[in-house]
């Protein structure tokens, strides 16, 4: 009775309080008309519409008091609860004459009234989930709903709307047609290319090469004795702690115009310097080296996958070594390598980096967005219509790649201890495998190094002196009489990444875990629309998402461009379905009696949560904070439209610099970033990545049941 | 922020019924995964204090039953009252119902004395105080001293009682165990079966235990449940169960039996017979079962054979399989294939021996 109480009143407390800061501290103090609380709003200005969530706040705190409430009376809060959240809604888009934005009342009195929503619903009994659960399901479904389908819907509302904010189909449909996007001249070899054909044709030159060269290293990892595996294994590590356009930066050195391997060309050859590099085929292979690693990691599970006792039969069968791989792993493997193809285009229609460093006359789709919204005449129509073909064509590939192969996966992972190796290559094979994956080591080699030899050479191409000229530049550091004096040019910017990506990482990690634990572990109605709408957010473009964004945030109700909060925002919601994966991967692996033996124990789910599941996820844990921070650091594509004044991020800085043709100060400065996502990942391996369980690690493993269980 | 106390507004509906402690009643509880049906309309009373098993065959429905105790799952329809109060709405957080899982689900990240300690502390209660309930829970289960491991330095048949420890220490109303001995090798199963018997007997908890082993089952319970297709088939104590079986199901699935279909008639002296293929008729004076197609049980104990032929049914034997403490027929016959058990110490009649079979009729039944 005393706990119950407590629970009702101590949060309307707070939203009292709440109510009385809305908007108070810039507003200049409670009693100005823009600055006062709901309730002064009510009384001094009559503001019918506060009247609402004041009475249902109320009559809930009433109901608080009732104990054995009836089922109609929680039915009758429930929707009255419901409305208010609705009133408010309503108030915000359309109600008073000056739209403003929301305060942190109202964002208070809104919370509070969501939990009090999935606290009835819980209460009704309706199944056997817990306040804790309700609102989190309710509340990742409002958070994906505002802060990803909310802002889409705000592209499709923009794609219609002409300059001069009249709807316009024709106008939208004349840009969408437009020979500029679709043109297919340059197959004919007469002229360009329409920018959605380049992001195709791209699209499929990257995930086919990308694809090849993956599934070619994941042989080599598995199936042959190849001496460099820990090399390997480094290698398709680096290009995630690499910010996108790094690689195409090295690609400019190497071959630009006045490129190392140019110049050696020239002069052995006499070939002239080109601008080869700059397009369609720069952009290619930048994006070949950036993405290759990811398809190796996606078929080493494919090729690892296949069960050695399927290969040994075969061999058994009389079928010698390259027919067992023709015959029987490859054909197991190909869901696999669809899987890793159709991945590989959607990370290169995405990718901004490398097109706008190497794109020079050729546009694809992400940077004609881009370009759309900062050149000369800012076209938000354009960029809308664009952003929605972007989105159209990634989210067809994206359900294609779920709802096809989502059902045939023959890769043969069962929990047996399925002893027997997986057959090695044949010669001949081998011969094929080491012939494409050398020569592609020692490529992405030499990128590396020219990373970090880029970034001490005076200027390039032109002077090779050795120096740290540039660092110091970005990074010097002095002392003034108040202390350190950050100096160097890029602080600023660095400073600001770090700390947007500190506090979005957890953030991250925390919502993905919460989710992925929502959809391994609780079983309710549309579990898998809702599985499938976290992912989809992983779909949508970076472009589309800056995009949307900017539309979305930029005025009332809801004003956040330009604010740190908005970029935190950003990340949490596109790196979020990658705390999601790991997250389910994670938890799929704990047996699910653990936590219902703790329900039985009676705790509630979440204690269950905070005493069971988090502390045996913790590796899981540390990999989807490390690798949100290191996704928030990298990312270019949404942060390019969403950084402000005060709030600049360093790949955002360093594209600048590239535009400005500063490639020294730019690579020293990715160097750096570089050199510190590592350390930080390290340095949060090493001190909480160990799980202390001793002997057994297989979290829950359960022993094979007898069949008749 | 206290969020149990909420369900203390669970409405008490009295249910006439066992209102003891720990008693159980299913008034017609439906459990439903989409359109499958789990459990389809059971009802039953557990007494307080009673050791009662499920047994069923797999997927009929058994730990879906069991779960719905726990208030892991909540029913479809109908109601589940626990020592007189309903509680078909209510999470497992909020019973005061302990269970055994199948894979014990010990915490791995906690040492067996946190283990056993944990709903104690979740119940609010100071951790040395928890700690030193824990410790006696321990000493009960056997286990005294072993409280700093981590739960994978025991062996199996230990988890299973740190598992057990950590159910019994919270002195649950009721006691769930879902084939507790299922991960446990042969040799230690009986041994600790009789050990959760002891100490259920000594606790006095009503317990609740699945199991499809029937042996296992006859060997623990006060009463057995027998489950088929989420229904139950038959309920009684294990004597009961095997004397007097209800249906073919339960005559084949409480110790093991010949089933010969038949048709049941009354004979003109008023006696009740069983007739095979017209052409045998066998007097089943036990039998319930008055007219038309029936099963006729003929456990093994019922057939005595001798060699040669004489006034009983032949037979020929097919096969003679040793098992050490007895031999196992299998006998050709007229009526069909039986299956004989000898407890001798050597097969003494060979492949293809000619026998004459006589049937103990006070043994047969009729289903
Ligand atoms: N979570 C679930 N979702 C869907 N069907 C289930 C679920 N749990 C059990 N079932 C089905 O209900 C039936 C009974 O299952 P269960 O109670 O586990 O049987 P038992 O324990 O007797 O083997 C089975 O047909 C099973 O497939
Ligand atoms: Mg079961």
């Amino acid at each position: 009775m005393l706990g119950l109480a407590a629970y009702c009143l101590a949060p309307w407390y707070g939203v009292e309080y709440g109510i009385f800061e809305r908007d108070w501290i810039d507003a200049g103090g409670l009693l100005s008309e823009a600055g006062a609380s709901g309730l002064l709003r009510l009384v001094l200005f009559r503001d019918a519409a506060m009247a609402i969530p004041a009475a249902v706040l109320l009559f809930l705190v009433a109901i608080g008091f009732i104990k054995p409430a009836s089922r109609l009376l929680l039915l009758f809060s429930l929707a009255a609860t419901i409305l208010a959240l609705a009133a408010i809604v309503i108030d915000a888009f359309a109600g008073g004459t000056v739209i403003r934005s929301l305060g942190y009342g109202a964002t208070i009195v809104m919370t509070m009234l969501f939990l009090s929503a999935t606290h009835l619903w819980s209460r009704l009994g309706r199944d056997n989930r817990d306040a804790f659960v309700v609102s989190s399901i309710a509340g990742v479904c409002a958070l994906i709903v505002l802060f990803v389908f909310y802002p889409i819907a705000q592209i499709l509302v923009q794609a219609f709307v002409d300059r001069q904010g009249a709807f316009s189909l024709p106008g939208a449909l004349h840009i969408a047609m437009g020979g500029d996007i679709w043109s297919v001249g340059c197959i004919a070899g007469k002229s360009r290319c329409g920018v959605a054909i380049n992001s195709i044709i791209l699209g499929l030159l990257t995930a086919t090469s990308t694809t090849v060269l993956g599934l070619a290293f994941a042989l080599l990892m598995s199936r042959t004795r190849f001496p460099g595996k820990p090399l390997l294994r480094a290698l398709a590590v680096l290009p995630i702690i690499t910010p996108p356009f790094v690689i195409g930066l090295a690609l400019i050195l190497l071959f630009g115009r006045a490129g190392f391997v140019t110049d050696i060309m020239s002069g052995l050859l006499g070939l002239e310097a080109s601008r080869w590099l700059y397009g369609l085929w720069g952009i290619w292979l930048g994006q070949t080296l950036a993405f290759t690693p990811i398809a190796f990691l996606v078929l080493t599970g494919v090729v690892q996958g296949i069960s050695p006792s399927l290969e040994e039969a075969s061999q058994t069968l009389r079928a010698d070594l390259s027919s067992t791989l023709r015959t029987v792993s490859l054909p197991l493997m190909k869901p696999g390598i669809a899987n890793a193809f159709l991945l590989a285009f959607i990370e290169s229609l995405a990718d901004f980096g490398n097109p706008v460093v190497l794109g020079g006359g050729d546009n694809v789709l992400s940077t004609e967005i881009y370009f759309a919204i900062v050149g000369a005449q800012a076209n938000m129509m354009r960029a809308a219509v664009l952003s929605l073909i972007l989105l159209v064509l990634t989210l067809t590939v994206f359900i294609v790649q779920k709802r096809w192969l989502g059902r045939t996966n023959f890769t043969t992972i069962t929990g047996k201890a399925d002893n027997g190796a997986n057959s090695m290559l044949s010669t001949g094979h081998k011969a094929i495998v080491y012939g494409l994956t050398l020569p592609w080591m020692v490529f992405t080699t030499t990128i590396y190094v020219m990373v970090f030899y880029g970034g001490v050479v005076r200027l390039w191409g032109q002077d090779h002196t050795l120096t740290f000229a540039h660092y110091r530049e970005a990074f010097d550091i002095g002392w003034s009489d108040g202390g350190i004096w950050w100096k160097g040019a890029a602080w600023d910017s660095f400073w600001t990444t770090i700390s947007i990506s500190a506090i979005a990482a957890p953030l991250t990690a925390a919502l993905g875990l919460l989710t992925a634990w929502l959809l391994v572990r609780q079983k309710f109605a549309g579990r898998s629309t809702f599985e499938f709408l976290t992912m989809l957010s992983f779909a949508v473009p970076g472009t589309v998402v800056g995009v949307s964004y900017i539309l979305a945030f930029n005025s009332a109700p809801i004003e956040l461009t330009g604010t740190g909060t908005i970029l935190v925002l950003c990340f949490i919601f596109r790196n979020m379905p990658v705390g999601v994966r790991g997250g389910v991967a994670a938890m799929k692996q704990l047996d699910a009696s653990l936590d219902e033996a703790s329900l039985t124990l009676g705790a509630n789910s979440f204690k269950t949560l905070r005493h069971v599941v988090l502390p045996l996820m913790r590796p899981a844990i540390v990999s989807a904070v490390a690798y949100s921070f290191i996704r928030a650091i990298t990312s270019v594509s949404a942060v390019i439209f969403l950084v402000g004044a005060d709030h600049n991020m360093a790949t955002a800085y360093i594209i600048g610099l590239v535009e400005n043709g500063s490639y020294g100060l730019a690579i020293a400065y990715s160097t750096v970033l570089i050199v510190v996502m590592l350390i930080v990942v390290t340095v949060l391996q090493l001190a909480f990545g160990k799980r202390r369980l001793r002997r057994e690690d297989r979290v829950g493993y359960q022993p094979p049941r007898p069949v008749a269980a | 922020m206290k969020l149990d106390t909420r369900w203390q507004a669970a409405e008490q509906v009295s249910i006439p019924l066992n209102e003891g402690r720990g008693s159980i009643v299913f008034r017609n509880v439906v459990k439903k995964y989409g359109v499958v049906h789990a459990v389809d309309g059971i009802d039953l009373e557990i007494r307080s204090g009673e050791l009662v098993t499920l047994l069923g065959p797999s997927g009929c429905g058994k730990t879906t039953t069991l779960r719905m105790i726990a208030g892991l799952e909540l029913p479809t329809t109908g109601t589940l009252a626990i020592g007189g109060t309903d509680v078909s709405r209510l999470p497992a957080t909020y019973r005061n119902v302990s269970m055994v899982f199948q894979s014990y689900a010990l915490f791995p990240h906690l040492t067996v004395l946190d283990n056993v300690a944990y709903g104690l502390r979740m119940g609010g209660l100071k951790t040395p105080l928890a700690r030193d309930m824990a410790e006696d829970a321990l000493s009960l289960v056997g286990l005294a001293g072993f409280g700093p491991r981590l739960p994978s330095e025991l062996s199996g048949g230990q988890q299973q009682r740190v598992a057990l420890a950590r159910a019994i220490v919270l002195e649950p109303e009721v006691l769930l165990l879902d084939e507790p001995l299922s991960n446990l090798d042969a040799k230690l199963r009986r041994y600790v079966r009789e050990e959760i018997r002891t100490l259920q007997q000594r606790i006095g908890v009503t317990t609740v235990y699945v199991t499809h082993d029937q042996e296992e089952a006859m060997a623990v319970s006060d009463r057995i449940i027998v489950m088929e297709q989420g229904r139950i088939a038959q309920m009684g104590s294990p004597a009961e169960l095997y004397h007097n079986p209800r249906s073919a199901f339960i005559a084949s699935f409480i110790g093991e039996a010949n089933l010969i279909s038949c048709v049941a008639a009354v004979d003109a002296d008023g006696s009740r017979v069983a007739h095979v293929h017209d052409s045998h008729r066998f007097a089943v004076p036990t039998s319930t079962v008055a007219q038309g197609d029936a099963t006729l049980v003929i456990r093994p104990a019922a057939i005595s054979f001798s060699t040669g032929t004489g006034a009983g049914m032949p037979g020929t034997i097919t096969s003679a399989a040793f098992l050490g403490d007895r031999v196992l027929y299998g006998i050709k016959t007229p009526i069909g294939r039986l299956f004989h058990i000898e407890y001798v110490s050597s097969i003494r009649h060979p492949d293809g021996t000619e026998v004459n079979i006589i049937l103990d009729p006070a043994k047969l039944h009729l289903v």
